[in-house]
Order: structure tokens, then C-alpha cells, then sequence
């Protein structure tokens, strides 16, 4: 396993809030989201298990109880933003990527093998 | 203490159920796990192979990924195969030539398609299908092939034969014995499942046996069967029963059945006590389940006793239920009958396609098993009632014929013990208990105790036992919008416009809690817009609105976007039907005439999107709402203008409509029409608001549906003249859009109206609640506040900023694919995208 390096993403006000944004790192593409009520950040895959398609980022976001989630912008599978784990079909999880503000800086971290395409 | 070394080989659906209980449980790090899988992609969902045929991707079929595996710690080897196993030295040694010592070991190598040894059988037109590259290649194959033959008639060769329909190929099945499915069903049962996957189309011959397979000279092969018969096909597949995988265990002297299947006891330990083997590779009691519960099981029993607790296999049960080729088949328990002393009660409907059969023990006591075809309704409540040995009513036939309204003709009391998922090993008490630990809805029990997310066969049982113990403890369904709001959507609406509430935040923060949904954000973006008409894209709004709001246009499901501009009335210039030529040759899109009366362009990319509008604009188009829930289109006719027997001036009228309601946003989409005779060519009486001219003015129908559910709308009123008309669509629309629930169409709206018809004359024509003037006030307000959303988003630079496709680059999204047909484009089906790469690699 290769070490995890931090990757600039965007500058904070280029979120939106209580929404996501897109970003293509190598040739993954992410999708960022941003809940302002609690200063939090998170970052997955953009790409949507169940379409095949890179949407994730265009999703709503919302919470079930303490757990906050995206809702795909296609069929509406919701994922679970902290952990990626599908809350309706128990299928495929999204994998999720550490992710912070540096002096308003937005990072991701993740394994450099991690920004090749996502090929099966 | 260092970690138990635990090495899995296999990583197919019960190898990664065990990784996943040791997860769920939380106990990964006690062990220092590799996993050994022969295939290049982790898990997937093989019980759902099928579909992805129908188009599902792999990354939907897939149930293990690298990440999720390197967020649990794994070592994980792809593409690699365990070849010898040492129990002395504890040692396995891979196909790459790599060692690997162990403490525990757990073998979940599945099992392989059993091909028959006929002459010719590894013919290259020949294949079996068990994975994903199996699938790869029958589908390559099948682009040059016509026809297709599945060799073997149980479960899965109609699986395979359901593929090769799909794929668009004569299908044939060729079947040893009498019948299909000669496992689970009986005589008759099979006789009639042949009868109807004949009707689809599927060619079945029964008692076929094929005794060599001649290769021809045009890429086919020519099966020869013992009857003499001959069959040419172009490809075959062969489904002719599996066999454990258990070449490993035998190199290494592990105990092996007689006719195969690694040996295990009620613990899944196998002759050698720190390897347990699980799934379709273990022989437990002389058995092997062919089926992914009774591994789950297995892996369940192993996981746990990995955490040095105690756990036994019992046996499972093997009752299936199925769609077969779109026909409903179900098998529970000893469904043959073989029990001694079995009676049987058997209903065959030739009329309707049904064969319902019970098998009950000699006394007429309990039921030993059923077969069901054609309707398998009853399937969830015969299951129970065998599982949980319940005695039968007087007259089991009763059983057999309440299949038809679906109600159940026993009150079924279950006990707590009963099982409701096999897959999750879920109960009816720890169902109860999640609703009385607080879960109100079928989603929020599912995401809890994991029932249902496996095969989903229990879909129906559980979500019964969730209702009725809502009912247990008082609860009544309720009509808060969601979670965050404990308000109707009409309540919501009145506390907006009584509060003068305009954003979101506002009506948060002020009446709700928590962060909101995908469920209240569109639906309080919508009632904003109802009360207010603001823009929509605004910095307040824009995180609330669906996707297809948020962008302004239609997301397809490949990402990209449909583009519509409006064309009121269907009526529309040669230079306007030029630009839009112009705009979708320019921009390379796929167009298309509605059912709308207008021209819809498929395939832009997010950021082509503001140009492509900018084009429109330009030549005097404005947005035409196809994404929003407001006016779609205004149909109409040529009426009097043109057609010999109009008597109104349809398209006159139609354009004043549409230009009126424009933008106006409702609960839900709202459609018009208008007909310029009762011959009614623009459909009216299909429509939310429809209109058809008389002799003496206008007939106003109203809350007609197309649709999922086609309704007939009611005449409201006769002729009227224009100016009552329109002030009586104001009035009723407005009605509409403040007392209806989110995403009601006017026609269950005025369904579920207490009143009904009537009700809405006297509100709507007759003032009785005395709000007409208001409701006509607040109509104008909206049309006085219409923009076309396209203008003002291009006008704005942060707005459209907002569709780049990614904050850090310039760099447009690949990920969209598109192929010719018919000499237009559409989006790459997975597996043409996958041979694109390549070739691009
Ligand atoms: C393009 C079109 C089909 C076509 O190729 O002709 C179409 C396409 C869509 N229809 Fe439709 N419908 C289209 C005419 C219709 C009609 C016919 C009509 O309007 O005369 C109907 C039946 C009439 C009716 O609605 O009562 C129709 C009944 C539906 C329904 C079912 C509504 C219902 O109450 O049962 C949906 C689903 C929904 O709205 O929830 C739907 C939803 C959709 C959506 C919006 C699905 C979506 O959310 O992605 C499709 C996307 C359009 C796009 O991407 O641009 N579409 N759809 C037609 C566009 C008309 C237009 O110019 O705006
Ligand atoms: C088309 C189809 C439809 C089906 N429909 C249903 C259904 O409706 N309901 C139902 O319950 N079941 C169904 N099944 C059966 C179900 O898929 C199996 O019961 C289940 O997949 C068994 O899981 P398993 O992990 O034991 O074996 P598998 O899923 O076969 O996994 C075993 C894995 O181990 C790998 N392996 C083998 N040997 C080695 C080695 N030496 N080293 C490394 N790796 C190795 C194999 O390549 C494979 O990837 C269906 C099966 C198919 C093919
Ligand atoms: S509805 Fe009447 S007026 Fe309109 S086109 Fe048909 S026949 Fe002519
Ligand atoms: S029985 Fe398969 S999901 Fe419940």
C-alpha cells in the first residue's frame, strides 16, 4: 500500500453549500460536499453504482437521524457520506476519501494508484 | 497477542458475506486477512448476473471493491489462484509462485459449470455462464449470431436463456428430461412454464439428449441429438448443473464426497479442523445448496466461531421464488411430494396461466411444501407457513384459490420466531423490535436490521410485518412530509405564504430540524416558487432544487442532459426550426419530435449547456420547464384556421395559455390541450387542463391524466367565453397548487378530494369559500413574476460558472461515451464503453 498524499482540490468558497461539487483528480472524479451547519467536509467517488454514470456530486444531500447522505440525482439510491455505504439496496459502497480545509485550501487525500481510471 | 493470520480463498459471494460479518462485527482488526480471488474483479452479485444483460453495470453488480477492502485492512491478491494447499506446514502457494502462511483458513472457492463430455463440446461457439467475463464473451459472440441454444432446462439455463433473449437471439433450450426445472417443480408445474416461455417466444425441446456437437463451416455449430433430430445455432451455452470446486482440498487430502464437495461438519470445519470450507464448495450431511442463503449461513457460523464463540449449521431451507423469463415460478420444501403418506391439492387456471399446488402431511396437518407458476403472490405466506410449521386451516384449498384478490385467507398471526429474510437471517421479533426501538418506515428497518438487501424475496413479508407493528403500537401512518417537517405539504404551503417565508433556511430553521432531504428540499423549493415565482437558480435556492432544476434541463442517465425549448402550442417558424437543426448539428445532438409537440435535443454535456441556450435565446426560443414541475405544453389542433370542421381557433387559444401559465410552478407537472372541435385531434380530455371549442365557446375539462394511470378528465363548465375560462383555470389551478400533496397530479388530487367533483365547482365557480379573488390575485402575481430561467441564468456569471464540470479543471467529462444509430448519437452501452478504452489503450 503506497502512502497517501494530499491533493488541493479547490479553494472553500468554490463549495456549495449544503451541496457538492466535482472534481477530476488524475482520472478520478470526485464528488465534494460541504454541510456548513457543522463545518463539515466530505469527499467520494462521483461515479453512480447503479447508473455507471458521474453524477454523485449533482445529488441532494440530507440526513436520517445522526447519519448525513447524498441521494444519487438519477434513481436516488442515498449513500451514506461518511462511510459510502448504500442505505437502500445494501449494494456496492462508495469509496470515500479523507478530506480537509487548509487555511481555505480543500484537500483530499488518497493513495496515488487511487487517481487511475476506475476500470473493471 | 499478534494477530490471527486468516487467509480466504475465493472471493465470491460467500467469501465476501464473511469478510463482511467480521466488518459488521467489528472485529477486523483481531486478524491479519489476505484474500485470494481467482477472478480479476472482487464479489459481485452473481444471483443478479442476468441483469447485467439488461443493462446494469458492473460497478452495480459489484459487492466487494479494492477500497472498501483496503479500508478494512485486507490484503487482497486479484487474478490469482490458490493451486496447493499444505495443512502440515500451514502454507498455500499461488499461481504467481507467492507462499503464504496461515493460522485459520476458510475455502470459499464456489463451484464451476458442468459442461457434458459429448464430442465438440469445446467448440469455440461454445460457452457456460457463471461470470461476468462469460457473460463479456456470449455477448460478443452474439453480435454476429442469430440464434442461441441453452443446453440444460433448470434455473439456470432459463437465467441463461433470458440473457440470449436479450441480447436479441432466436433462443432455443434443449432439456434432457420432460420438463423444465425438473429440480423444483413437478409435471405439471413444468409443462405449463414450458407453455408460456414458449408463448415469449423461447423454443423449448424437452427430452433432447445431445450426443455430439459438429462445428459448420459458417462459424455455427450443428447439435445431433440421440432421437436423430438436428438443431444449427450459432452459439450455445451450456447450463448443465455445477460441481464443487474442490480440486485444492483433494491435492491437499481433505475429506471429499463421492461425487464431490469438500466435507464439512456443523461447524464448516472440513477434515483438518482449522479449515473450514463455506458456500457451494462444502458437502454438508451428503448435500450441496446450490443457492447463496445457505452460504451466508455458512459464513455467518465460521465468522462467528473465528471470534471463539460457538455456532452451528443446521441446514437451510431451499424454497426459491423466481421470474423466469418474466414468468412467476416459486418452489417451497418437498415440493415433488416424496414425503411418505404426502397428499397433494392442485389448481391448474389454463385460463389465466396458473398452476397453484400444496403438499400436506398425511393428516391434512401442515403444509410440506407448494408449487407455484404463472402467480406466485402467495409465495411469502405459504413460505411462513411452512417454515414455521403452522397448522392449516380446515380447508387448505382455500390456500389455493385467494391467490386471485391477494388477500390472505388465514389471519396470520406469525410467531416472533418466524423468518423473514433467510438471506439476513432476520425474524419477525427482531423486525418488532427495530419498530419499537423507533424505526417508522420500511427503508429505515431495512437500512437497520439488513432485511431484504439480499435477494429481496422478502420485500413483501417484511414490509407486511412492518405495518401491521406500526398498527401494534398506535402509530398511524403519517402525512409529515418527512423527517425534518412535521407539516403536510399544505401546511407548509399556508406557513409560507402567511409567514412570508423565501428561502429554505427561513422555513427550516423556523419549523423544521435537521439538515433536510431529498424528499423536503424539492418540495419546499417548489412551494417557494409556487408563493413567490423567485428565480429559481438563486444563491438561496439553488442547493434545494432537484437535479433536473438545479441544471436546467433534463439529466439522462449516462449525466449528460436533454435541451427543450418551448414551443407554444406545437406552432413554430421554418427559421426556428432551422436554428434548432443549426444548434443540434453544431453541437452534435440527438433530436427527437415529443409527445409534447416539440422538438426535444439529447446528449450536451453540463458545460455545452449554457451555449447551446445562448444559440436558442438568440433566435427568440425561451426554456420550455421540460424539467420542471410546472407547464409542460399547451397541445393543440389547427382548428378553425385550418381544418373543414373547426369551430374555434384552437392554436389562438392555446398559445394564449401557454404563454399565460408559462413557469408557473406546481406540486406537480401540469399539461393543457386544446381542440378546436369535439373531434378533439389535440387530445384535451387526457390532459390536467383541457379545453374544446362548441359552437357558443369553450368546454373546460379538467384533472385528465396520461400516464401510469389514464383518466378521463371532467367537464367543469360549457361554453364559456375566453376571460371566464381563463379565470376559471386561475382559480382552479391555484386551488391545486395550495391544497395538494407533493408530486399529486390534479387527477389523484381530485381523487382524493373529499367532495370531489362538486367540491371544486363550488370553490372554483361558485365561491362558496369565498377565495376566488384571492386565488386569482395570486395567480397574477406568478404570471407577472415569469422569467425565463434560461435568460437570467446567462446573464449571471456565478450561475454559469455552476456548469463546469469540475471546480479544479477546465478539462471537460470524459466519462461521457457516445455511438452512432441511425446516424444520430447515443450514450455507449458498459460493454461498448469497455471496448472503446481498449482500443483507445
Ligand atoms: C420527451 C418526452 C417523450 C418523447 O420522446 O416524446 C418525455 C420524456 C420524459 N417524460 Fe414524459 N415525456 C413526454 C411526453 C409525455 C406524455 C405525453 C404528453 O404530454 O402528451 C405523457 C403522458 C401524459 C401525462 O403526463 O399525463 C408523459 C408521461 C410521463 C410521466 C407519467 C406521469 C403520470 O402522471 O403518470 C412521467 C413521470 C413523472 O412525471 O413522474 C414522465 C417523465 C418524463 C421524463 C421527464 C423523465 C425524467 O424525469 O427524466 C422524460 C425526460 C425528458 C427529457 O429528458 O427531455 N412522463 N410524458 C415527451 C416530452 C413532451 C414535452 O415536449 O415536454
Ligand atoms: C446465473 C445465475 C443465477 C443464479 N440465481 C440464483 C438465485 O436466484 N438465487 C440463489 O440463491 N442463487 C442463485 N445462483 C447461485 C449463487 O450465485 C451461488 O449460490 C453463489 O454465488 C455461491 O457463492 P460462492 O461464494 O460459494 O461461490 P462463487 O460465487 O462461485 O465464488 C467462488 C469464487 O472463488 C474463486 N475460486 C475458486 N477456486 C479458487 C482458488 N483455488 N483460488 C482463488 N479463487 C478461487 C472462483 O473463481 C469464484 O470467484 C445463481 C447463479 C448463477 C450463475
Ligand atoms: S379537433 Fe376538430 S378542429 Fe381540431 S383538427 Fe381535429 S377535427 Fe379539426
Ligand atoms: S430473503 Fe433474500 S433478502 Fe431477505
Amino acid at each position: 500500500m503506497s502512502a497517501q498524499q494530499w491533493i488541493p482540490i479547490c479553494n472553500e468558497n468554490q463549495l456549495l453549500p449544503n451541496g457538492g461539487v466535482a472534481a477530476l483528480v488524475g482520472e478520478r472524479q470526485l464528488a465534494v460536499f460541504y454541510v456548513p451547519a457543522k463545518q463539515q467536509l466530505f469527499a467520494m467517488d462521483n461515479l453512480d453504482p447503479v447508473t455507471g454514470a458521474q453524477v454523485m456530486a449533482r445529488g441532494l444531500i440530507g440526513n436520517q437521524g445522526d447519519q448525513l447522505y447524498v441521494a444519487s440525482p438519477l434513481l436516488k439510491q442515498r449513500y451514506c457520506l461518511q462511510s459510502g455505504q448504500g442505505l437502500d439496496e445494501g449494494h456496492q459502497a462508495l469509496p470515500c476519501w479523507p478530506v480537509r480545509n487548509v487555511n481555505g485550501t480543500v484537500e483530499v487525500a488518497f493513495p496515488e494508484e487511487a487517481t487511475q481510471r476506475l476500470c473493471a | 497477542m499478534p494477530l490471527t493470520r486468516l487467509a480466504v480463498v475465493g472471493n465470491g459471494m460467500v467469501g465476501h458475506h464473511l469478510l463482511q460479518q467480521l466488518a459488521d462485527q467489528g472485529v477486523m482488526d483481531q486478524f491479519a486477512i489476505t484474500v485470494f480471488s481467482e477472478e480479476s474483479l472482487l464479489a459481485y452479485d452473481r444471483v443478479q448476473l442476468t441483469k447485467y444483460m439488461e443493462g446494469r453495470s458492473i460497478a452495480d453488480l459489484s459487492l466487494g471493491s479494492f477500497e472498501q477492502y483496503q479500508a478494512w485492512g485486507l490484503e487482497v491478491k486479484a487474478g490469482v489462484t490458490i493451486e496447493t494447499l499444505d495443512t502440515e506446514s500451514q502454507i498455500i502457494t499461488a499461481s504467481d509462485g507467492t507462499q503464504h502462511g496461515y493460522d485459520k483458513l476458510v475455502l470459499a472457492t464456489g463451484s464451476y459449470p458442468f459442461v457434458p463430455p459429448v464430442p465438440g463440446h469445446d467448440a469455440t461457439a461454445c460457452h457456460v455462464y457463471r461470470t461476468i467475463p462469460d457473460l463479456i464473451g456470449i455477448q460478443a459472440a452474439a453480435d454476429n449470431a442469430r440464434s442461441g441454444v441453452v443446453i440444460g432446462g433448470g434455473l439456470l439455463g432459463l437465467e441463461a436463456a433470458k440473457a440470449l433473449v436479450d441480447l436479441g437471439l432466436d433462443t432455443h433450450v434443449v432439456e434432457f428430461a420432460d420438463r423444465l426445472m425438473i429440480q423444483q417443480l413437478d409435471a405439471e408445474g413444468g409443462e405449463l412454464l414450458g407453455k408460456k416461455i414458449r408463448e415469449l417466444g423461447v423454443k423449448v425441446h424437452t427430452q433432447k439428449n445431445t450426443q455430439a456437437i459438429v462445428p459448420l463451416q459458417s462459424g455455427g455449430v450443428q447439435l445431433q441429438f440421440a432421437d436423430g433430430e438436428l438443431l444449427e445455432t450459432d452459439l450455445v451455452v451450456f447450463s448443465a448443473g455445477i460441481r464443487p470446486r474442490d480440486q485444492l482440498a483433494r491435492q491437499a487430502g481433505l475429506e471429499v464426497g463421492e461425487r464431490g464437495g469438500i466435507v464439512i461438519d456443523d461447524q464448516c470445519q472440513t477434515s483438518v479442523s482449522n479449515v473450514y470450507a463455506i458456500g457451494e464448495c462444502a458437502l454438508w450431511q451428503q448435500r450441496i445448496f446450490g443457492l447463496v442463503a445457505p452460504g451466508y449461513h455458512m459464513a455467518k457460523v465460521v465468522a462467528t466461531q473465528l471470534q471463539s464463540q460457538e455456532a452451528s449449521f443446521t441446514g437451510a431451507d431451499m424454497s426459491t421464488k423466481l421470474k423466469l423469463l418474466g414468468v412467476d415460478v416459486a418452489s417451497i420444501g418437498d415440493a415433488q411430494g416424496r414425503t411418505d403418506g404426502a397428499k397433494t391439492y392442485r389448481l391448474l387456471d389454463e385460463y389465466h396461466g396458473h398452476y397453484h399446488k400444496l403438499v400436506v402431511d398425511a393428516e391434512g396437518q401442515y403444509l410440506l411444501g407448494a408449487i407455484l407458476v404463472g402467480d406466485a403472490s402467495r409465495y411469502s405466506d405459504l413460505l411462513q407457513i411452512y417454515l414455521n410449521r403452522m397448522p392449516l386451516p380446515e380447508h387448505p384449498e382455500m390456500l389455493l384459490l385467494a391467490a386471485e384478490d391477494g388477500a390472505s385467507p388465514m389471519n396470520m398471526e406469525l410467531p416472533d420466531s418466524a423468518s423473514i429474510c433467510s438471506c439476513h437471517n432476520v425474524s419477525k421479533g427482531d423486525v418488532v423490535q427495530a419498530v419499537k426501538g423507533g424505526c417508522c418506515s420500511v427503508a429505515e428497518v431495512k437500512a437497520q436490521t439488513r432485511a431484504a438487501t439480499g435477494c429481496g424475496g422478502c420485500m413483501q413479508a417484511l414490509s407486511n410485518v412492518v405495518q401491521s407493528s406500526l398498527l401494534d403500537l398506535g402509530m398511524e401512518v403519517s402525512r409529515d412530509l418527512c423527517e425534518h417537517f412535521a407539516y403536510t405539504r399544505q401546511e407548509l404551503y399556508d406557513l409560507v405564504r402567511v409567514e412570508e417565508l423565501t428561502s429554505y433556511e427561513d422555513v427550516l430553521k423556523r419549523h423544521g430540524h435537521g439538515l433536510g432531504c431529498e424528499i423536503c428540499k424539492p418540495a419546499l423549493a417548489s412551494i417557494l416558487a409556487s408563493c413567490w415565482n423567485d428565480y429559481v437558480l438563486a444563491n438561496d435556492h439553488v442547493a434545494q432544487q432537484d437535479s433536473n432544476d438545479r441544471y436546467l434541463a433534463n439529466i439522462q442517465k449516462d449525466g449528460s442532459y436533454s435541451v427543450v425549448p418551448r414551443v407554444p402550442a406545437g406552432e413554430i417558424k421554418p427559421e426556428q426550426l432551422i436554428v434548432l437543426g443549426e444548434v443540434a448539428q453544431e453541437f452534435g445532438l440527438y433530436s427527437k419530435i415529443t409527445g409534447g409537440q416539440r422538438v426535444d435535443l439529447f446528449g450536451a454535456r453540463l458545460e455545452q449547456l449554457p451555449a447551446i441556450w445562448q444559440r436558442l435565446i438568440d433566435a427568440g426560443f425561451e426554456t420550455g420547464h421540460a424539467y420542471g414541475k410546472s407547464v409542460r405544453t399547451v397541445k393543440s389542433c389547427v382548428g378553425s384556421t385550418w381544418c373543414r370542421y373547426g369551430v374555434g381557433n384552437s392554436v389562438g387559444l392555446a398559445i394564449d395559455l401557454e404563454h399565460r401559465y408559462k413557469g408557473v410552478r406546481s406540486p406537480h407537472k401540469l399539461k393543457f390541450a386544446v381542440s378546436g372541435c369535439t373531434r378533439e385531434c389535440a387530445e384535451a380530455q387526457s390532459k390536467d387542463i383541457g379545453v374544446i371549442a362548441t359552437e357558443k365557446g369553450w368546454n373546460l375539462y379538467v384533472c385528465g391524466n396520461g400516464g401510469m394511470r389514464p383518466r378521463h378528465a371532467d367537464l367543469l363548465a360549457t361554453d364559456l367565453d375566453q376571460t371566464t375560462l381563463i379565470s376559471y383555470i386561475d382559480r382552479l389551478l391555484m386551488f391545486y397548487i395550495k391544497t395538494a400533496d407533493r408530486l399529486q397530479r390534479t387527477s389523484t388530487w381530485l381523487e382524493q378530494l373529499e367532495g370531489g367533483l362538486d367540491y371544486v365547482r363550488q370553490v372554483v365557480i361558485e365561491d362558496k369559500l369565498d377565495i376566488v379573488e384571492q386565488l386569482e390575485a395570486e395567480m397574477q402575481v406568478l404570471v407577472d413574476a415569469y422569467q425565463c430561467e434560461w435568460t437570467t441564468t446567462l446573464a449571471d456569471p456565478e450561475a454559469v460558472a455552476r456548469f463546469q464540470p469540475f471546480v479544479n479543471t477546465k478539462a471537460s467529462d470524459d466519462s461521457i461515451v457516445m455511438v452512432s444509430e441511425r446516424d444520430q448519437i447515443r450514450p455507449a452501452t458498459s460493454t461498448e464503453r469497455i471496448s472503446l478504452s481498449k482500443q483507445a489503450d
